[in-house]
């Protein structure tokens, strides 16, 4: 993968980390496992 | 590498004996055109393709050696170290009604998928994650997916709307049936392929095979028609339909379809390569 799509796949796992983080917080605790 | 070449050249053979073997019956396609002609990047509209030549398939039997060839042809190319990464063009008439709902703008008539996943082994292991974006034709971002091989990361659209359990919650799905419903291997489009055409054999109506070169590469040609006993009504039509009308293009030497066309109302042209890892 060249590096620029590895910089943004990586930006793009962390993005959907903090959001499951978010959601989960908000939803006390529950644990989101997305494809 | 030499490897791979060898069993390429080996099927090739095999599928070029099948078509030998094969009837010589010279039969052109009768299949309807279609009314609607997307605009697409191919260099030869399956519409255009001229006469085939004079050695061609026309029963499932004898199709499907060939494309357990391909489809043995194809895993072999997908299940090399490193990633997969393919761009899919695809055009869909009915994409639904998503105005004013939480899905709206996240599908569009034309989308490019552009998609890379990633393959550990010879035996085509997942595992390193797989990364797809899908696109308009003009770049907007239409849905993202991204997960490493740690279980890091997930759908980001539908995190990102609210979405998160539009595919059911954790608690609708025990740990254990989850886990065990994650792919572990890279698989082959044909498999599915083989599968819906032996599924749809008792409607297939009229089916035509035969290679030809488009560009620089060799290529299976597949026009097929199916018909139903009765017209059956279907959503996305305003009609009750009868029959479809398939076209689809394969790639002799990695057995990856290049374009697939169900009558008017959807079209795809892809293309894969291979990124070994460093």
């Amino acid at each position: 993968m060249p590096q620029e799509t590895m910089k943004s796949f990586q930006a793009d796992i962390d993005a959907a980390e903090e959001l499951k983080k978010i959601i989960s917080d908000k939803n006390n605790g529950t644990e989101y496992r997305l494809l | 590498m030499f490897k791979s070449q060898f069993k390429n050249a080996a099927c090739l053979f095999v599928i070029s004996l099948l078509f030998a073997v094969i009837g010589l019956t010279n039969i052109s396609p009768t299949f309807a055109h279609s009314t609607v002609s997307p605009k697409g990047n191919i260099t030869q509209p399956v519409d255009e393709v001229g006469v085939p030549t004079d050695q061609m398939i026309t029963t499932l039997k004898d199709l499907l050696p060939v494309l357990q060839e391909l489809e043995a042809i194809n895993l072999s190319f997908h299940r090399q170290p490193g990633w997969v990464h393919t761009i899919t063009e695809d055009y869909s008439a009915f994409i639904g009604e998503h105005d004013g709902k939480a899905t709206a703008g996240m599908f569009d008539h034309w989308e490019i998928i552009d998609s890379w996943t990633g393959v550990l082994d010879d035996g085509g292991t997942l595992g390193l994650g797989s990364y797809t974006i899908t696109s308009t034709r003009d770049g907007r971002r239409l849905q993202v997916v991204a997960g490493d091989g740690f279980g890091r990361g997930g759908n980001l659209t539908l995190l990102q709307r609210g979405l998160q359990d539009a595919f059911g919650t954790p608690e609708d799905e025990g740990a254990q049936a989850w886990q065990a419903s994650l792919p572990t291997v890279i698989t082959s489009q044909m498999t599915d392929y083989i599968k819906k055409l032996i599924a749809s054999e008792k409607n297939l109506h009229e089916l035509a095979c035969w290679t030809e070169t488009e560009g620089d590469q060799a290529v299976l040609r597949i026009s097929r028609q199916t018909r139903y006993a009765q017209a059956i009504k279907f959503d996305e039509y305003p009609q009750p339909v009868v029959g479809f009308n398939y076209e689809d293009t394969i790639s002799l030497k990695t057995g990856d379809f290049i374009l697939r066309k169900l009558s008017s109302s959807t079209k795809m042209i892809q293309k894969s390569s291979i990124f070994p890892e460093n």
